[in-house]
């Protein structure tokens, strides 16, 4: 699915850890990390909304689309 | 197996064991085996236009037909038939006074060793033992089943059908072939047992405890559901295909009733169907089951 999670890149931006992510929004590391590595299926408004508002960003910061191209590209 | 080759197997599947389902198939056989029972063998040349020597070839045919089986069928011996195939023992015995008890002839017995096929019937035989006056009249000679060696076996004395053909074979190949059927016949048991009864449990205590939509209980249904289809069809294919792949083992007189055979099958044929479109619940139910545990 071309769709990027960017959620490391704002985690570093932001300087905040995956754990302390996970313990401000109330997810498990276990789920946070099926979303960062990309292997969700899913995401609810609600997390997203949460996550948007610890890291101070916009959706789109966290979610990209790419073509295949360059999707295939990115994950090698 | 292949998720496209399923969805058109499924529904063929259920479509003929709805068919089977629905529609009475006259079942031949048992008149088969009552007509060889009560043939006719006293035709007179005035009752159907011949003349008097074809009359008399057509009794004696009969005649020989019916007092052979008796006689064939006179003695008993070991016997052994999975819904695949079998073998059987018989002790005949030409000269013996069939009215005497068995083991006072033992004597003039002979054994003598088949492999066993089940399921094919007398042919025309509507027409040729209980209504010989119909033009196309045929007659069963014992030299014609001599030369293909194979014989028909019907249990007159009790008048039930027990239709089978005994293919006839060596001493020695009999004993292999008796070792080699009853291995078969265990492991088949066993796989039967493991894949009809042993899953089928195993899949309801999964679900009693709460583990319903696994990859698990998807591939156990899958394989009880084949099996079932498997037990419905491939009995019937085998004895249709020894036939038509060997026609020089089964007598000309006979044919096997392929429908008739798959009615008699059409319970497991539909409990097959049936467990593949709770399987096909369950795999749906697992798909969303993933896609519920990866949504966060």
């Amino acid at each position: 699915m071309p769709i990027v999670v960017n959620l490391d890149v704002m985690l570093a931006r932001r300087k905040v850890s995956l754990t302390e992510l996970s313990e401000r929004l109330g997810i498990t590391i276990a789920n946070l990390s099926i979303l960062k590595t990309g292997k969700a299926k899913a995401i609810r408004f609600s997390t997203l909304e949460e996550i948007c508002k610890v890291l101070d960003c916009q959706p789109g910061d966290i979610l990209e689309y790419l073509n295949d191209k360059d999707y295939k590209k990115l994950m090698g | 197996m292949p998720y496209q080759l399923n969805r058109i197997l499924i529904p063929v599947f259920f479509l003929l064991a709805l068919i089977l389902l629905l529609t009475n198939i006259p079942d031949k056989r048992e008149a088969a085996s009552q007509a060889v029972n009560n043939a006719i063998d006293n035709i007179q040349p005035g009752d159907i236009g011949l003349d008097s020597g074809n009359c008399n070839r057509i009794n004696d045919s009969l005649r020989w037909y019916k007092q052979n089986l008796r006689k064939r069928l006179s003695g008993s011996g070991q016997s052994f038939f999975n819904s695949l195939v079998g073998y059987s023992v018989i002790h005949e015995c030409d000269t013996c006074n069939l009215m005497q008890p068995f083991y006072e002839n033992r004597n003039q017995q002979v054994r003598k060793y088949f492999l066993r096929i089940d399921g094919y019937i007398p042919r025309q035989v509507g027409t040729f033992f209980s209504r010989p006056d119909n033009d196309h009249l045929n007659w069963v000679t014992g030299n014609s089943d001599r030369v293909t060696g194979a014989r028909y076996t019907s249990n007159l004395n009790t008048g039930n059908p027990d239709p089978a053909v005994l293919i006839p074979v060596s001493e020695t190949s009999f004993k292999t072939w008796r070792i080699l059927i009853i291995v078969f016949s265990i492991a088949l048991f066993i796989f039967l047992f493991i894949v009809v009864i042993r899953m089928p449990l195993l899949t309801l205590y999964d679900i009693s405890t709460g583990e319903v939509f696994t990859r698990k209980n998807i591939n156990r249904l899958r394989l009880t559901g084949w099996s079932l289809i498997g037990m419905a069809i491939i009995p019937v294919i085998f004895s249709w295909s020894i036939g038509f792949l060997f026609p020089g083992w089964i007598p000309k007189t006979l044919y096997f009733p392929f429908w008739e055979s798959l009615f008699d099958n059409k319970n497991r044929l539909l409990a097959g169907v049936i467990i593949f479109i709770i399987q096909s619940a369950i795999k749906k139910g697992y798909h969303l089951q993933k896609e519920q545990d990866l949504t966060i």
